[in-house]
């Protein structure tokens, strides 16, 4: 094949047009990895903090313990970020993903936490309003007040339960999958070591 | 930078740059993907670099490596229903040939792009010369099913030739 032969004939000519990687721009490539976890882990974070405060906003009740639990976690995130961005040897990153782990272990801990304590802690109230709302919903009346029953505590604690899950595995989805690829490329770094 | 390693990676990778950089112009079409390969091969090379025990040349472990990363990163972007849309006038042939060669060559990397993910990989082991024993170990093939392999890519190389 003729094209194929001339082809072959030019292959090895004019590579001195490739791009030129130097020392840095490799160790930057390889440790992007890092990097670009942390990035994900800042977009998800936000958009939690949104999620957050639009739930504030239509509830009345500006989430103050949430942006604050937000803010200062994500300054430490942010400060390990950029400590990993900062191209160090693969020692320093290594301890750098682990602190940058432990700290979004113990945001989407605390944040989950919080979840269900105030489900728990508000777990009559609560029901009084679902319960309250649906009867209203279903009958078309406006009431202030309502008789809990035994079996609307239960129906409604069934209803919480399966909440907190779907909350729980939206988490799991989310910051588990972070803390993953982090525990992943720690261990990667140590074989290399 | 301290760790060792990493400076003998970089060393290595930075000595052998223009093979990573073959592979990414057999696999794609313009700069901005050009350069995210590299930088995914480079990664890969990263990660399978501790798993290198010498025991092969570097750079036949680097075309293994290298190529494997293309062909899965391509089969995924198919999976995911992303389409490479072939735009061969940004080609641009940067050889000192006539003219009719370059359109020629235009026309053979137009043809190359159509060809599978293992068929590119073949027909870039021929315009690198390797041998059928390098390209059996490089791809993980015996000898002989490296050569049907060869051949089945360059009748259908030529098919697509003869169709444009």
């Amino acid at each position: 094949m003729e094209e194929l032969e001339l082809l072959k004939n030019n292959w090895n000519k004019n590579t001195e047009d490739f791009k030129e990687y130097s020392d840095q721009d490799i160790l930057g490539m390889i440790k992007k990895q890092s990097v670009s976890v942390t990035t994900t882990l800042l977009i998800i974070g936000l958009v939690e903090v949104i999620i957050w405060s639009a739930y504030g906003y239509i509830y009345g009740e500006f989430p103050f313990i949430r942006i604050g639990l937000f803010a200062v976690f994500f300054g430490l995130i942010i400060f390990w970020f950029n400590k990993i961005r900062s191209g160090e040897s693969s020692l320093i990153l290594m301890k750098n993903i682990l602190n940058l782990r432990k700290t979004v272990f113990g945001y989407a801990g605390i944040s989950f936490t919080l979840i269900v304590f105030d489900s728990l802690i508000n777990f009559r109230g609560n029901t009084s309003d679902f319960i309250r709302g649906w009867k209203d919903g279903k009958n078309g009346t406006h009431s202030d007040t309502v008789n809990l029953t035994t079996v609307n505590y239960i129906v409604f604690a069934f209803i919480l339960v399966f909440f907190i899950y779907f909350l729980y595995w939206i988490y799991k989805k989310t910051y588990g999958k972070i803390l993953s690829d982090l525990k992943k490329n720690y261990k990667e770094l140590s074989k290399a070591e | 930078m301290n760790s060792n390693l990493e400076k003998i990676f970089i060393a290595f990778l930075k000595e052998n740059q223009r093979i990573v950089h073959k592979v990414c112009r057999i696999y794609t079409d313009n700069k901005e993907d050009h350069e995210d390969l590299f930088q995914e091969i480079t990664i890969q090379l990263w990660k399978s670099f501790p798993g290198f025990k010498g025991d092969a040349k570097f750079s036949t472990w680097m075309y293994r490596v290298a190529l494997n990363t293309a062909i899965t990163l391509f089969k995924k972007s198919k999976k995911n229903g992303f389409n490479t849309e072939i735009d061969v006038s940004s080609l641009k042939i940067e050889y000192e040939v006539y003219e009719d060669d370059e359109h020629k060559l235009k026309r053979m990397y137009q043809a190359i792009y159509t060809l599978s993910d293992i068929e590119k990989a073949l027909i870039m082991m021929y315009l690198e010369n390797k041998s059928y024993r390098d390209i059996g170990e490089i791809l993980g093939i015996t000898e002989g099913n490296a050569r049907v392999k060869m051949n089945r890519a360059k009748n259908n190389l030529k098919q697509q030739l003869n169709t444009k």
